[in-house]
């Protein structure tokens, strides 16, 4: 903090997704003063599973359903060196500087996912993956996806370390169907050329009030319980092989499930993996969210549950948020981390006539540096569902500090900074590298305040890399 | 009267002879009635009885808000798997009262279709904290089992709900 | 190898005409062929506002048209009860409408007169005070206000019902057919017509005495497959839905020009609409445009201060077959129908074309054209389609005992009651598999059941998963598909035995029909939905450009 013995500064972070937590976590290491406002969850408690990190490049398509890449499924880090080359605004670029620092960014990368991994661990929720490998983790209607890195659950149902693959059927669960599921996955292993992958499905007898009639998400909180636990193992015992994959439907527990996976595995004697689910079963998405607000309470971060109305401040005054809490509550702070999202997360806002952001009306703008904001929603939507959208890769624009700038092109206000889905730039859906940005602009972010803090910061906006 | 000029243009639109003398029937009827000035019966008790059979129920200010936090929805799930962890088991879940809520005063039970009281969710809120869209669902859940009147009988064709 | 077909009449159209038609020739024995090129009532007729309304608005130029429209409205509520929901109106005078109080009131006296024809009530005054205890969200500018209703229904789920019972009295029921052909004898006369599988892709000729082309909006462009020139007035109308009521009454808006519109309760949603537009563009890619919509918002707005705070979902369109008109205006051209017979008025005897017409009146429409043709085949018959009941309409179900006898949420066999009437006890039957797999909920915006999925495939004809959006209402709420479209798909795979890239395309079809329907209008939450959406299609399932329609 500073060395005069003054008020070490407050920071407030708005938003508690992956990029807030990020933040606030870097913060609070760094010794500064969090105060976290969040109001609910955003897009990170929807995720399926995966952290994308290394993108898919313009050019090298996601993994389509023919085999334009048979065989030929690029690592991480090649796919990683491709994006930076051809996505300059990407905030990868603010990040990572030009595209020729590939060691950088990949060092960075990694070093960024050690710490979420010990974010994550006292819940349970492991972290796999590495830059120097793909998974492929199929999903629940049994399409493939390539993973750079991937949670614990899901990680186990990899196709490339398996040699074989059975899918376990609960024909009673609401949206899951084994048997498309295999359809589908073996037509997908063999566009993609490789090799043949024994596939089959496994019917374990199970007690009638675990096979899931009440759908999923009762499902996922019965099998917390350790009786619920003891008779599914038993239910699955000996139906493991070597090298075999149990692929389970998102069932497995929610708080419980690095236990329960660990007696699965056990009693089958094969490896267990959940399958990627999205929307409205999106259960990883949801431990994910939980394990990072309990990382966030055990490191003590002062945490306001509400939504911010707005944020008032300009140039280097000290910065206030006014809560939309029904009393108009203030919080005033020395610097603030937006990690507010975009649509889902309601860090943009198409409202009647106009998209924004709703807490300082920062200018939004796209990948072409088209302006998204103040005009209306359709308006930045293009006919063809495949087109590249406007509106869906729209944002803030930041310096290299991660300091959103305004319609002068300046940063609103030099201890004002952005991370996560609210930088624009790039389109999360196609790109893959959403929750990538999340985690290493959160970081950067934190840093960037955290020094800000540490002296007085002019309005100017220094080129300068990562503090 | 009003709207001379309309009633003019309406009047030369006027089809057919049949249109004509229905028109001149009905408006001296009508002239007649408004003479005497015929004390109307309450005419929202009124409404209320035609349609009331039909679930049609009075509007309410807080139905009126919830319906408007309801609607922003995305079909997330997140409500269902926190009630699900904190042990709630109601008869209709999170989600689907969420849908649910789209009848606004229809009168369940007058259409014979509230469910149980005994699989009322408790209230607990732990599906509103949760929800990316801060929809109350805890009060669309009550909001679903609040009483009404009796059932309609079988003679009753329609339906509002 | 070709199939070949011979029938009697041969009806090319599947919408509420066509299948109309269908029923009524079916329930004489007459055989039939009904061909619809796309999915069964996915033309006009889905996109109409599916108000069985009984013509308030021809009372000046006609009383006969609103006394048929209420007399059929009643009819089909007699014939299909659980399809028909009744829809009470508000209707505001505001002090600068053109009509003041009296001249409305007169008008809906006399309308009194009629709707006890179709199970409507009297009309009620209310004052200003009294409309705005009824609905809130009307604006506080106006003078008072009247009451009245009409009856609203499922026109997709109608046209099936036709159908269905067609096709349970012997008539053949071909969707996704396309007639590439007309046949002709040297003479000229018409004797049926080459059809094209567009699934299969294989083709079929039938042989008809008659053929009866019922095809709506597209009748000039198949009357000229046999060299007929056939004139209508296409007239475009949307409507903007939202995602959930608005109100559960009707409230009735005018637009800039001063045409009526309303804002209508419409199954789980709210519809706001229409509009009226000669249209000469592609019937099969019609747009929205900004003005529409514009135009519906700014109207309702009139009545509704507070419309733009509810969310829209997505725009439904479509183009009326208007009978030709030289010189008026859209909205005051007839609604009334003519029957074209093209061996007196052209050179193709044994052809014969619907034009015009309105949903409301379409069993008249079908009683009269089946006349005519069983006049021709010395067909003695008589008509009684307004006897019996269509398939569901039998009896009304006992929901709540469904609900407890299957282990189904209530929600959804309400809706399952509403779609399939007394046969919903069947369709969850049929669903009944050792695993109580029927049972589970599909699409949860709805909600639809996986037996209902089962139903449409093994008893209904259903052939494609974009058709669900018609027949099921899958994919038309507030995640448009997102968190349903793959289970769905998955089903309908097993029932129908698609190989897995055959369900991927489907999935893609549906996520890029949405999109289209949705773009037009995206605003609001439905771009946080749409987000969501994307994530799905292209982060999860590799959805690539070159399989998205």
């Amino acid at each position: 903090m500073s060395g005069d013995g003054r008020d070490p500064g407050r920071v407030a972070v708005i938003g508690a997704g992956l990029a807030g937590a990020a933040a606030a976590l870097t913060l609070a290491e760094a010794g500064a003063q969090v105060v976290q406002v969040a109001g609910g969850p955003g897009a990170t408690a929807l995720v399926a599973g995966t952290l994308d990190v290394a993108g898919a490049s313009p050019g090298i398509p996601t993994l389509p359903w023919r085999d334009r890449l048979r065989g030929n499924v690029l690592l991480p880090r090649e796919r990683l060196a491709l994006h930076r080359r051809g996505a300059p605004t990407h905030p990868y670029a603010q990040l990572f500087g030009g595209g020729e620092e590939i060691d950088r960014a990949e060092r960075e990368i990694e070093a960024a996912m050690l710490r979420l991994a010990g974010w994550l661990a006292p819940e349970g929720l492991a972290l796999a993956g590495s830059l120097a490998a793909n998974r492929l983790l199929p999903s629940v209607p049994g399409t493939l996806r390539i993973a750079d890195y991937a949670l614990g659950p899901v990680a186990g149902g990899d196709v490339l370390t398996a040699s074989e693959l059975a899918v376990v059927d609960l024909p009673a669960l609401e949206g899951w169907d084994a048997r498309a599921l295999a359809r589908t996955l073996a037509h997908e292993l063999d566009a993609l050329g490789l090799r043949k992958l024994p596939l089959s499905i496994v019917h374990p007898a199970l007690p009638e009030r675990l096979r899931g009639e009440a759908g999923p998400a009762r499902l996922a909180a019965q099998l917390d319980r350790p009786e619920a636990r003891a008779a599914l193992a038993e239910a699955v015992a000996g139906l493991g092989a070597e090298g075999r994959v149990l692929l389970f439907p998102p069932v497995l527990g929610l708080d419980a499930h690095a236990p329960l996976i660990a007696a699965l595995e056990a009693a089958s004697g094969a490896r267990v993996g959940e399958a990627l689910a999205f929307p409205p079963y999106a259960v990883n998405g949801y431990r994910l969210q939980r394990a990072l607000d309990a990382a966030l309470r055990r490191a003590g971060i002062e945490r306001v549950s509400a939504r911010v109305r707005s944020v008032a401040g300009a140039d280097s005054d000290r910065l206030a948020l006014t809560l939309a809490d029904g009393q108009g509550r203030r919080i005033e702070a020395d610097a603030v981390v937006l990690a507010t999202g975009r649509f889902v997360g309601g860090g943009l806002e198409a409202c009647t006539e106009a998209v924004r952001e709703p807490l300082l009306a920062l200018p939004l703008y796209d990948g072409d540096g088209r302006r998204v904001d103040g005009i209306p929603a359709w308006r930045s939507a293009r006919k063809g569902y495949g087109n590249e959208q406007p509106l869906f890769s729209a944002g803030v624009r930041t310096d290299r500090r991660l300091r959103p700038l305004g319609s002068h092109g300046r940063p609103h206000h030099a201890r004002l900074f952005a991370a996560g889905d609210l930088l624009g730039g790039f389109d999360p859906s196609r790109e893959r590298t959403g929750l990538g940005v999340a985690l290493l602009s959160g970081i950067h972010a934190g840093r960037a305040a955290a020094e800000a803090l540490r002296g007085p910061a002019g309005a100017s906006a220094e080129p300068g890399g990562m503090p | 009267m009003r709207g001379y000029r309309g009633f003019m243009r309406e009047f030369a639109r006027t089809g057919s002879l049949r249109a004509l003398s229905l028109q001149l029937r009905t408006g001296a009827a009508h002239v007649v009635r408004q003479w005497f000035r015929r004390k109307r019966s309450d005419p929202v008790a009124q409404f209320m009885a035609y349609y009331g059979p039909d679930g049609v129920a009075r509007p309410e200010a807080e139905t009126r808000s919830l319906a408007l936090s309801a609607q922003d929805c995305l079909v997330c799930g997140l409500c269902n798997l926190e009630c699900a962890r904190v042990g709630g088991a109601p008869a209709i879940d999170p989600r689907d009262a969420v849908v649910a809520a789209s009848r606004l005063e229809v009168d369940w039970r007058r259409l014979g279709l509230a469910p149980e009281p005994a699989g009322a969710c408790t209230g607990c809120d732990a599906c509103s904290r949760v929800c990316p869209a801060g929809i109350p669902i805890h009060r669309l859940q009550a909001q679903l089992l609040a009483p009404g009147a009796a059932p309609a009988s079988d003679a009753t064709p329609g339906r509002i709900g | 190898m070709t199939r070949q077909l011979r029938t009697r009449v041969l009806v090319i159209g599947g919408g509420i005409n066509g299948t109309g038609i269908a029923r009524d020739l079916a329930l004489r024995g007459v055989p039939c062929v009904l061909a619809e090129r796309r999915e069964l009532g996915s033309g006009t007729s889905w996109a109409s506002s599916g108000m069985i309304h009984g013509g308030l608005r021809y009372l000046q130029k006609d009383p006969e048209v609103t006394e048929h429209s209420c007399v059929d409205s009643g009819a089909i509520q007699r014939i299909a009860p659980h399809l028909v929901f009744r829809i009470p109106f508000l209707m505001p005078v505001f002090p600068d409408d053109p009509l003041g109080p009296e001249l409305v009131e007169i008008g809906l006296e006399m309308y009194d007169r009629y709707v006890p024809l179709k199970n409507g009530r009297p009309h009620t005054r209310l004052t200003r005070a009294q409309a705005l205890a009824l609905e809130p969200a009307l604006s506080d500018r106006i003078e008072c206000a009247f009451t009245l209703d009409e009856w609203g229904v499922d026109a997709a789920r109608l046209c099936m019902a036709n159908a269905l019972d067609a096709a349970d009295r012997g008539a053949t029921v071909l969707t996704h057919t396309e007639v590439v052909e007309i046949l002709r004898e040297p003479s000229g006369r018409v004797t049926g017509a080459r059809l094209k599988d567009r699934i299969r892709g294989d083709e079929a000729i039938v042989e008809a005495e008659l053929v009866m082309n019922a095809t709506g909006p597209w009748a000039p462009q198949l009357a000229r497959l046999a060299r007929e020139e056939l004139r209508l007035r296409p007239g475009k109308g949307i409507h903007l839905v939202f995602e959930r009521r608005v109100s559960n009454l009707a409230i009735y808006a005018k637009g800039v020009d001063g045409r009526d519109m309303f804002t209508f309760p419409h199954e789980q949603n709210s519809m706001a609409g229409t509009t009226d537009d000669d249209y000469y563009g592609d019937l099969d890619r019609i747009d929205v445009t900004e003005d529409e919509v514009a135009y519906v918002l700014q109207a309702m707005q009139r009545s509704i201060p507070g419309i733009r705070e509810h969310r829209v979902l997505h725009a439904i369109q479509g183009v009326r077959p208007t009978l030709f008109g030289f010189g008026a205006y859209e909205d005051e051209l007839s609604r009334d129908y003519a029957i074209v017979d093209h061996g007196e008025s052209g050179s193709a005897p044994g052809m014969y074309s619907m034009t015009g017409g309105k949903l409301a009146s379409y069993r008249l429409m079908a009683e009269d054209a089946t006349d005519r043709l069983c006049a021709v085949l010395g067909v003695g018959a008589s008509c009684r389609t307004a006897e019996l009941p269509l398939p569901g309409g039998e009896a009304k179900a006992d929901l709540p005992a469904l609900a407890k006898r299957f282990g189904v949420g209530l929600a959804a066999v309400t809706r399952l009651g509403f779609r399939h009437g007394a046969r919903a006890r069947a369709v969850l039957e049929a669903g009944e598999d050792a695993h109580a797999r029927g049972r589970r909920t599909v699409c949860a915006c709805e909600p639809v059941l996986d037996a209902e999925l089962r139903h449409a495939a093994r008893a209904e004809g259903l052939r494609k998963l974009t058709d669900c959006t018609l027949r099921v209402r899958l994919g038309v709420g507030a995640c448009q598909g997102a968190g349903c479209a793959a289970s769905a798909a998955a089903v309908l795979a097993e029932e129908l035995g698609w190989d897995a890239p055959r369900s991927m395309r489907e999935v893609a079809e549906l996520a890029a029909h949405r999109w289209r329907a949705v773009a037009p209008v995206l605003g609001g939450a439905q771009v946080a939905a749409m987000e969501v959406h994307r994530h799905v299609s292209f982060g999860m399932l590799g959805l690539a450009e070159e399989i998205l329609p």
